[in-house]
Order: C-alpha cells, then sequence, then structure tokens
C-alpha cells in the first residue's frame, strides 16, 4: 500500500517534470545566457546526485556492512578528506566557475539599445538602434535579432517589476527612479514567453510578455517596418476610435491619437499576443478587452467601454486588427 | 515548486496560463499546501480544545528513571514521597519501588512522626486544633495553612530551625538528614483525606506491649521496615535495643525520630518493647536472611566484577587485605554472634541504605551511642565514601544471625 502510493507520488511529479519543456521553461534555452545558467544547473545537480549517493553509500556502508571500528587513521582520513579537503575544492571550483560566468551575462550590448519599462500592468518597449534620432515605441511584445548581444535598459513606473524571459537569460529588477541593465544574447529564432518576477500589484499575475528572436535580417526589416507610421483604413472603425477619446492614452503614429499614457498601438495588428502576453490575438479577444478590460485584468487603468454596441466593438476591434 | 519555478513560474501569482505546463505541478503544490494547511489546523485544534482531560498514563513509554513515577495528577511532585535509590535505573530494577511509595513508605516515617509531634499544635486532616493551642501567640497555623506557601526546601529548613520568638520548636537533634520524611508528608498533607491520615498514623497491631503498635507502625511489626531509612531490629539482641533507645532518650545518640519516640514514654517501658523486637528464631532469621540478601544482591550485581562493593567490603570488614589504618569491622561485628558483646549492634543483613547513612554520621562525627561510641567514632574517622558504600554493601548481602542465647535470655 505504502509503495503503491509511493509509486503513484513519483509518478504524478515525473509526469508533471517530464515535459520540461515549455514557452516560459528555463530548460527551452534559445539564449546564450540561460544555455550557460542550464550548463551551470546540470553540472550541479549531476555532482549533487553524485555526492548524494556517495554519502548515503558511505553511510550504508559503515552501518550495514562494515559496521566494526575504524582506525583512528583512517577515521581521520575521512573526516579531512571527506569533510574538509573535498568540500573546500568543490565548492572553490564551482564559485570560481560560477563567478566566471557572471560578466559575460551582464556584458554590454552591440549597437541596438531597448529599453523597456514596467507599467502597471504591461511593458513599454523602445527600440533604440545605434545612431537613430529618437525611439521606435511599442508596447507588450520584445523583438531581438539571434546572434547578437543586446542591451536592455530597465526602468519602472510606479512600482517595483522584475523583468524575466526564462529562455533567454536571467530575470534582474525593474525600480522606480532607477534604470538597471542587463544584455540578452538569444541564439535559435522563437518566440519565448517572460513574465514579470516580482509582486507588482493586484494583476501582477497577468503581466506577460512574448520575447520574439528573429534573424538579423528580419529582425533589421521588422524594426525598419515598426519605425514607420501606421497605414490605418478608413471607416466607421476609425471613427469610433477617435469618437471614444483612445488617442488620450494611445499613440497610433501617422495619426491624431498621441497619447503616452497606454500601450503605444501603431502596429498593435502585427502582435503575437494582446493584453501583455495574457490573451491570443484575436477578434473575440479584443471585444471583449476593450468592453471590460478590468474584468480581465483587475485594477487595470484602461476604463471599460461597455456602453459600445457589440458593432461598434467588432468594428473598433477589426479596424485596431488592421493595424499591422 | 522548485520544479514549476525551473519551469518558469513566478511567485506570488494567483493564475498562469494554461499552456505553460505548470498545470501538474501546481496542483501537487497546492495538494501539499491544503495538507500543510490541515496539519497547522490539527495544532490550533489542539491548541484550542478543552484541556480537562486524562492527559495520559502515568508512564507510557515503561521509563526507567526516577521522574517517571509520578502521578501526572499531583502537583507537588518534588519530594512527595522519598524513596531510597540505588541505581540510575530505579523503575527497572527496583521491583516494587513505585507501589512502595504510592503506598506512602517513603513518608510514613514523617507522618507518624508529625502525628506524634508536630499535631498537638498544627492539627492533622480529620484533627482540628484546641483551643489552648490557639490562644498561643502566635497562633500555630492549621497545617494546611502552615504549608502553602512554602516549597519543599524551605520546609525543610523551617522544620530544621524552627521559626524563632514563636512556639515552634526546631529539629531536636543535630542531624542535618532527618527532616526529608517530614517535608515528604508535608508536601502531601494539604487536602490529604482524614482516612487516609488516620490509615498512615493509626497503631500498626493491638498486640504487644504498650507502645508496640506505634513502634511497629515504622518498624515493621516483625522488625522489618522495608524502609532504607528505618533500620530492622530483628537482628538485634534486646540487650542492644534497650541500650539503643536509652541511647536515645537521653540524647546520646542522634535521632530527632527516635528521641521523640523513646522520650515520650516512661523508660521502665522501652525493656518490653526490646524484648519484642528482639526475640528471634532460627527459622525467621533465615527467611529474613534471604529476603535481605536478596534485597542486597540485586544492587550487588549490577557492579562489574572487577570492583564489586560487596566484595571490596567483605575485604575491609574482615582485613584481607591488613590495612594499617582502618580497623577490621568484623571484631567487633562480626557476623560472629558467640564473641559479640551485647552493646554492639550485629550488621549482618541490616538495609544497606541504614548502613551507609549511620557510617556517614559516625564518620562526620555526629552520632554517638552506647558505652563504646568512643571506639566506633575512632574506627570510622577514615572511611571514605567508597569504603563506606563498600561496607554497606557487604554486611547488607550478609545472612542475619541469631542473636546469642544469653542476650535474650528472658
Amino acid at each position: 500500500m505504502r509503495r503503491g502510493q509511493r509509486a503513484a507520488v513519483g509518478l504524478l511529479i515525473l509526469s508533471g517534470a517530464g515535459g520540461c519543456h515549455g514557452p516560459q521553461s528555463v530548460f527551452s534555452a534559445g539564449g546564450a545566457d540561460a544555455i550557460e545558467l542550464n550548463r551551470l544547473f546540470a553540472v550541479m545537480l549531476v555532482g549533487a546526485v553524485i555526492l548524494w549517493i556517495s554519502l548515503n553509500g558511505l553511510f550504508f556502508h559503515v552501518t550495514r556492512r562494515r559496521t566494526g571500528h575504524m582506525s583512528r587513521k583512517l577515521a581521520e582520513a575521512v573526516i579531512i578528506g571527506g569533510g574538509i579537503l573535498l568540500p573546500v575544492v568543490v565548492l572553490t571550483a564551482l564559485l570560481a566557475w560560477g563567478l566566471s560566468i557572471m560578466p559575460d551575462q551582464r556584458a554590454p550590448g552591440e549597437g541596438l539599445r531597448v529599453r523597456i519599462t514596467g507599467e502597471e500592468w504591461w511593458w513599454r518597449v523602445e527600440y533604440l538602434p545605434e545612431g537613430a534620432a529618437g525611439p521606435v515605441i511599442s508596447a507588450n511584445e520584445l523583438r531581438l535579432p539571434a546572434g547578437r548581444r543586446t542591451e536592455i535598459e530597465l526602468q519602472a513606473g510606479r512600482v517595483i517589476h522584475s523583468f524575466w524571459v526564462p529562455g533567454l537569460g536571467g530575470k534582474t529588477d525593474m525600480i522606480p527612479g532607477r534604470t538597471t541593465r542587463m544584455s540578452l544574447e538569444p541564439v535559435t529564432p522563437g518566440t519565448y514567453r517572460g513574465q514579470c518576477a516580482e509582486f507588482c500589484g493586484a494583476s501582477h499575475a497577468l503581466m506577460a510578455l512574448n520575447a520574439v528572436v528573429l534573424e538579423e535580417g528580419d529582425f533589421a526589416r521588422w524594426l525598419e517596418a515598426e519605425a514607420a507610421p501606421a497605414r490605418p483604413e478608413e471607416g466607421e472603425g476609425r471613427a469610433i476610435f477617435f469618437r471614444e477619446g483612445c488617442g488620450a492614452c494611445h499613440t497610433i503614429r501617422g495619426t491624431p491619437a498621441a497619447g503616452a499614457v497606454g500601450p503605444d498601438l501603431t502596429h498593435f495588428g502585427s502582435r503575437t499576443s494582446l493584453a501583455a502576453g495574457i490573451l491570443p490575438m484575436e477578434r473575440a479577444a479584443l471585444v471583449s478587452w476593450i468592453a471590460n478590460a478590468g474584468a480581465i485584468k483587475p485594477e487595470a487603468q484602461m476604463p471599460a467601454f461597455a456602453h459600445l454596441s457589440k458593432t461598434e466593438l467588432d468594428r473598433l476591434a477589426g479596424w485596431l486588427e488592421a493595424l499591422e | 515548486m522548485h520544479l514549476t519555478g525551473l519551469k518558469g513560474m513566478p511567485r506570488r501569482v494567483f493564475t498562469y496560463p494554461g499552456h505553460v505546463g505548470w498545470d501538474w505541478l501546481n496542483l501537487i503544490s497546492t495538494v501539499g499546501a491544503f495538507v500543510m494547511a490541515a496539519g497547522f489546523l490539527v495544532f490550533v485544534v489542539d491548541l484550542l480544545r478543552p484541556k480537562r482531560t486524562k492527559i495520559g498514563d502515568r508512564n507510557p513509554w515503561g521509563a526507567g528513571t526516577l521522574e517517571w513515577s509520578l502521578d501526572l495528577e499531583d502537583d507537588n511532585w518534588g519530594v512527595r514521597s522519598i524513596p531510597h535509590i540505588e541505581t540510575r535505573y530505579p523503575l527497572w530494577q527496583q521491583p516494587k519501588l513505585v507501589e512502595r511509595m504510592d503506598a506512602g513508605r517513603f513518608y510514613l516515617l514523617g507522618a507518624r512522626h508529625y502525628d506524634s509531634a508536630c499535631r498537638v499544635c498544627h492539627g492533622a486532616p480529620g484533627v482540628t486544633q484546641g483551643a489552648t493551642v490557639r490562644a498561643m501567640l502566635p497562633a500555630p497555623p492549621p497545617i494546611g495553612d502552615a504549608v502553602r506557601d512554602w516549597r519543599p526546601n524551605e520546609l525543610g529548613w523551617i522544620v530544621r530551625e524552627g521559626v524563632k520568638m514563636s512556639g515552634m520548636p526546631g529539629w531536636p537533634s543535630a542531624r542535618n538528614d532527618e527532616v526529608w520524611p517530614v517535608v515528604a508528608f508535608l508536601t502531601r498533607v494539604r487536602g490529604m483525606r482524614p482516612e487516609h491520615y488516620a490509615a498512615l498514623v493509626g497503631p500498626a497491631t493491638a498486640e504487644g506491649p504498650p507502645g508496640f503498635g506505634s513502634c511497629a507502625g515504622c518498624h515493621g511489626i516483625d522488625g522489618l521496615s522495608g524502609n532504607e531509612r528505618i533500620p530492622r531490629l530483628d537482628i538485634q539482641t534486646p540487650d542492644y535495643l534497650e541500650m539503643a533507645l536509652l541511647t536515645y532518650r537521653d540524647g546520646r545518640r542522634q535521632s530527632g525520630y527516635m528521641r521523640h519516640a523513646a522520650s515520650a514514654v516512661p523508660a521502665e517501658t522501652l525493656r518490653p518493647l526490646a524484648q519484642r523486637f528482639g526475640r528471634l528464631s532460627d527459622a525467621t532469621a533465615r527467611g529474613a536472611g534471604q529476603a535481605a540478601r536478596a534485597a542486597g544482591s540485586g544492587a550487588a550485581g549490577a557492579a562489574g566484577a572487577s570492583d564489586d562493593p560487596v566484595e571490596e567490603g567483605r575485604r575491609l570488614a574482615f582485613a584481607l587485605d591488613r590495612r594499617r589504618d582502618l580497623p577490621a569491622c568484623h571484631s567487633c561485628h562480626g557476623p560472629d554472634a558467640e564473641r559479640r558483646r551485647p552493646d554492639t549492634p550485629s550488621l549482618s543483613g541490616q538495609y544497606r541504605g541504614y548502613l551507609e547513612t549511620q557510617l556517614i554520621l559516625w564518620r562526620d562525627g555526629l552520632r554517638g551511642g552506647g558505652p563504646r561510641a568512643e571506639l566506633m567514632s575512632e574506627a570510622a574517622r577514615r572511611l571514605n565514601d567508597d569504603h563506606i558504600a563498600a561496607l554497606a554493601a557487604c554486611y547488607s548481602s550478609l545472612a542475619p544471625e541469631v542473636p546469642a542465647a544469653g542476650g535474650a535470655a528472658n
């Protein structure tokens, strides 16, 4: 019975851990830093398992197999060798290695800088290419070129946050009034999910973003497109957007909407997620978000537009989706 | 949670998307959280539930050390009944110890002494103070009030020193070791039922010469007290016992209990009592001797063979090592009834604890006795604690002798 229960629990844990890979797993490493941290973890784990087995084997040996007296000399050798020398050597080696990894994790980036600001509860993302006059402003999605180390500047609006994309590297706190920095060197193109890792309020759990890693050429093309103004369609959707005053908070470059309170929507339709990584970029989700953002993300600052009719909401959502 | 963290879950989130692969792990963590909460709940329930229920058995683990002899209801357990301990694990190695403690054997001495010496002024359970006593200034408090505010060590001081400027006398002997059975009784006297008290202090028997019932209350009808503080009398001659009573009575021999007991009756009543206790037939000698041997051997057997105290005591008592500092006990005390003078006690089969106490008193100059007490004082002067323990072990292990016929002539 007991053994059966134990096996069941073990199986449960294995089934949970079995798929170690996931969009937000440190094991789905696609960045140079994450790969290095993974290696550190693997070495520590294997070492710990070896030490654990050796120590328990030793215990078993001296308590069950060879239970007699140990000579003083041997006992002292075990205590000094296994209790002092071995830990000193192993821990010193691990410390030296661990410390040697750290500077690489914080190496300065080349060329492009990205400034990410933690807001409640979304991400303001600004790209600052080398020699550019002003930033390319976006939100709630990070795009990075593969094979190059990008400098990341981190700021915070009102409260602390922490920026963490486990698949690309370690986490760094975002603190109001201070600029912290980190750098990421993506290796494998793909989409990696990140999430705020420091409690920042009611919707801390609902503050995520996708980090999309592109080949160098793709990235350059994308950045160029992102820097360009929007090409909004005419129509009822646009009319509703301006009639309802959305531009007071949101910017759509190329239109009169120039608010800076909420996320920039210039190329909104090209993003991979909605509402800071928590909803799919789909019409139905967008409609319910506009109708009542607070119901999806508690204490979100965007007011509810529940007074709009279904048709109006649908038109508005359709127009926004077309902002690519 | 460690694994969920590796899969990218941050702390302090109330929800997460379905596709990140945390669901099973988080479910396990949640179940664990509920299990922990249930554990805390058990603690809280235990904290809040009414506690008037019986806590548990007296010695649920069958432990061997003395503190496990307590019953849990007893609040005043420090010295409730001072047992004589011979080993580190008395509950294992001294059979019947707990029953004897429960029966009050170890504060019997104190209870009976109290009844005889203290009750007159302080009353007792079921015994009120007379008006004359209450007219004393200061009035002696009823015993329940008198003991209420004192800890056992303080009670010991009061019993030994008395209360100056009042009618409360000090202990009628120079000995410091005697008051504790009285203290043991005093820690139990509050709330003691009158019938329990009466059973403790009443005469052991209606037979025998006047006063015998009272003597036998402590010393036993057959002279075997079963208490290491109270010597067995059946191994002594009536002559010796009478001499001992007379020396107690006039203070040449020190004991607050015995001085009180022997002085409370006319001198001429002592002889019949000595004869009653000192009379000993061959049969009882043998039977009692085996019992004493069995009692002695239990403790003696516990020691290692190399430093067996019985053997060490034998070498001292019989001068087998021809020591120049310690006289041989056996030349006066036997075991050899033929050669022993009537004023010299027999030691064979005496209680080990009693022998130890008496030897320490002799050694420390606190004990006197009959006409030859000076000899014993001189002989005991150089004994150290190991010698005393060894001699007590040795003599308590020997079979009692039949007293010399001449001594018990009538």
